[in-house]
């Protein structure tokens, strides 16, 4: 493990809370959360479109400050960091899959996987050579310099995939990953992203409304009107994430 | 990040978007050649103010007068041995000459075989010879003589000033002006009527007209030196003979004792152009009067500057034009590149590397404006420098050695447009420092684009 990512479980969430203000009216997106993820889980935040899934998401990966509470990703406090301590902390830990892939059009499949290597200061040799390595595992090695645009979508998210995790990053957080995608390469792409995390003990944090999406996780968490109402475990993961025991 | 995958991140940027990149550097462009093509005509027009300037002779020369001035205690100034001494003394003060003239006084001077030649107003003053070199006088011919005696130095046109009393009016004069050239340069210059340097010279000097007792005293002329006016008209046409010889003449003219005679101007040299303003104004502190080319050369410089700043003032108006249209060109991006903004944030890259890569963007669209329009205004200028020197003109002939000239200049030609070196390096940074300029609200827009624009679905 880092340095700086050695205490506790994966994420722990305490007593978060965030509102949004829309002129007058005031929007309370999640009440009040508690939740502890255990490192080398695969957690999917289910419920049904409205419920605070994305918002919940957003606080975990530190990309918008809660309004109360605090969220630990590895035991460091991400919800107080500054702007420059959360890039070097996104750059080491963590990984993003998105539901509209989110690549840039304008670079190749292997620089868009090269691309957090590039803000680790990576030399173009070495990244692209990684890059490489990545996209042959997500089975894209006849697709290296095509552009998003000239690719599929199912295709578009292994390159995704793939970026989400060539850093090796200890949680990736996919916000329904599978929301533009067919349900024959949704298997495949669940099945990627749930291979990687297993070889390399990495926590996934799922978004999803769809039910079938639960099949891939080892743990659900049912959100309703921004409360936690329920939370299974499927497959027990023990705190070291060292081996995996099926209920 | 590393700096070389800004640049390339900065220049695919710039290369994305071909058409508008080129319509922003194209004001950049225009901005620059405007500035360096209106300052490049104010830095010619200066040139050429100092060609004129140091046509107008030795810019160090201060004239002294003592115009009936009082000093300090309120007694009249005198400009005597005492007063030479005091204004030797002054910082910057390289020599002081006195002069002595007879101006109440009617000088004629009469040369060759039965006084054929005369010259009724002539110019005579009495100078320390020995200072001359300290003064800075330039000999063109002969050597000054050191001793007196009568021995004498011509101005340059000397011999010019004589009529030929054999010819009838109008035929009886040596036109030294007709052969002078545009600006000034006499080229063929005629023969005078005779060689100043190996003929005798009769000087005649009277009171008035009427005045019969008349003093005559023959002459040596053994030097010529140049013409400039700073020292004295009759560095031209007239006659510089030693103080000494001079005090015995006005002795005898005036018929009072040589210690009483008083010099009527001192000529005061100064170390440097610099030093002629402070001199001049201790001088006048003294109580004296002083004359140089010093106010005509201020306010020549002073009008040159204005108009120097008036055209770099247009030129500058478009280059902030440019830099609107940089700024605007930059904001748009950003506004484009949300989503593209927010994903590199999400992946982990720094604030100051977005920052910077929206600035070199912006400056780039700079220095390519600049380095462009630098390239363009030299061949601008060496175009209406060819053009002002002739040699696009039916008759002119055109030389290689030509663009050398309308490029590097050369000590006969009057260039329109001047470009120092210093104006392309000006024209390159203080373009380049109006695409970061205009760039740095952008950039500081687009740091404030967070994370979580990568995950809104627009
Ligand atoms: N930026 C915002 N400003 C105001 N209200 C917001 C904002 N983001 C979310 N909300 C509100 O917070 C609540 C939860 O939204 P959120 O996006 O988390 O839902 P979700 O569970 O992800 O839904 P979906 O499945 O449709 O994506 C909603 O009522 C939404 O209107
Ligand atoms: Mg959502």
């Amino acid at each position: 493990m880092r340095e700086d990512f050695k205490n506790g479980p994966a994420i722990e969430v305490r007593n978060l809370r965030k509102e949004y203000i829309m002129g007058t009216e005031r929007v309370v997106a999640l009440k009040n959360v508690n939740l502890t993820i255990n490192r080398g889980e695969i957690c999917c935040i289910f419920g049904t479109s409205g419920s605070g899934k994305s918002t919940l998401l957003n606080q975990l990966a530190a990309l918008e400050k809660p309004t109360r509470g605090g969220v630990k990703i590895g035991g460091v406090l991400i919800s107080a960091m500054n702007e420059n301590q959360l890039a070097t902390f996104r750059q080491r830990h963590l990984g993003f899959v998105f539901q509209a892939y989110n690549l840039l059009s304008e670079l190749t499949a292997v620089e868009n996987v090269a691309l957090p290597l590039v803000f680790r200061g990576m030399s173009k040799e070495s990244r692209e050579l990684e890059a490489k390595k990545m996209l042959i595992k997500v089975g894209l090695k006849d697709r290296f310099h095509h552009f998003p645009g000239q690719m599929s979508g199912g295709q578009q998210q292994r390159v995704g995939i793939a970026r989400a995790f060539i850093a090796r990053p200890e949680v990736v957080f996919a916000d329904e990953p599978t929301g533009n995608l067919d349900s024959k390469t949704t298997k495949e792409v669940m099945a990627m992203i749930k291979d990687f995390a297993r070889k390399f003990n990495q926590t996934i944090v799922l978004v999803s409304h769809d039910p079938e999406m639960t099949e891939y996780a080892d743990r659900v968490i049912t959100l309703i009107d921004g409360e936690i109402v329920s939370d299974v475990c499927k497959n027990h993961i023990d705190k070291t994430g060292d081996n995996i025991k099926n209920e | 990040m590393r700096f070389s995958d800004i640049l390339r991140m900065c220049f695919e940027n710039l290369k994305r978007r071909k058409g508008r990149t080129f319509l922003t550097v194209l004001g950049v462009f225009i901005g620059c050649v405007s500035i360096i093509v209106m300052v490049s005509i104010g830095v010619g027009m200066k040139e050429s103010n100092d060609k004129t300037l140091a046509e107008m002779g030795d810019l160090t020369i201060i004239e002294v007068s003592s115009q009936g001035g009082k000093n300090i205690n309120g007694k009249t100034v005198k400009l005597n041995d005492e007063a030479l001494k005091t204004i030797s003394a002054i910082p910057n003060v390289t020599a002081v000459m006195p002069k002595t003239s007879l101006d109440e006084f009617s000088i004629k001077m009469t040369a060759g075989i039965n006084d054929r030649y005369k010259c009724e107003w002539a110019t005579l003053v009495g100078v320390d010879l020995k200072a001359m070199q300290s003064m800075g006088y330039t000999v063109l011919d002969g050597k000054t003589p050191q001793d007196g005696g009568y021995t004498v130095v011509g101005g340059q046109f000397f011999a010019y000033a004589f009529t030929d009393s054999f010819m009838p009016e109008g035929r009886n004069q040596i036109d030294r002006w007709s052969n002078m050239s545009e600006d000034g340069k006499s080229e063929n210059l005629p023969d005078p009527y005779f060689n100043p340097l190996n003929t005798p010279i009769m000087l005649h000097i009277t009171k008035d007209a009427e005045d019969k007792n008349e003093l005559t005293q023959e002459l040596k002329i053994g030097a010529i030196v140049k013409e400039d006016y700073s020292k004295g008209y009759e560095t031209s046409e007239g006659i510089l003979m030693d103080i000494k010889d001079m005090k015995a003449l006005i002795a005898k003219v005036k018929e009072i004792p040589v210690n009483n005679i008083e010099y009527s101007t001192f000529l005061v040299k100064t170390d440097h152009i610099n030093s002629v303003q402070e001199v001049e104004k201790q001088i006048k502190e003294l109580g004296y009067g002083t004359y140089s080319m010093e106010s005509i050369r201020k306010s020549m410089e002073k009008s040159s500057r204005q108009i120097q700043m008036l055209l770099g003032g247009l030129g500058a108006i478009s280059l902030f034009v440019a830099a609107i249209g940089i700024t605007n060109t930059m904001i748009m991006s950003i506004s484009e590149r949300t989503k593209e903004i927010g994903i590199m944030k999400a992946l982990g890259c720094y604030v100051k590397d977005i920052r910077l890569l929206f600035l070199m963007e912006a400056g780039s669209i700079g220095l390519i404006g600049g380095v462009v329009g630098c390239f363009v205004s030299i061949l601008a200028s060496i175009g209406t420098n060819l053009f002002s020197m002739g040699a696009f003109s039916p008759e002119g002939t055109f030389t290689l050695s030509m663009i050398k000239d309308a490029l590097f200049g050369g000590k006969d030609i009057t260039r329109l447009s001047v470009i120092p070196i210093e104006l392309i390096v000006f024209g390159i940074l203080f373009s380049v420092l109006v695409g970061l300029v205009s760039g740095y609200y952008p950039a500081n827009k687009a740091v404030k684009i967070t994370a979580l624009e990568a995950i809104k679905s627009d």
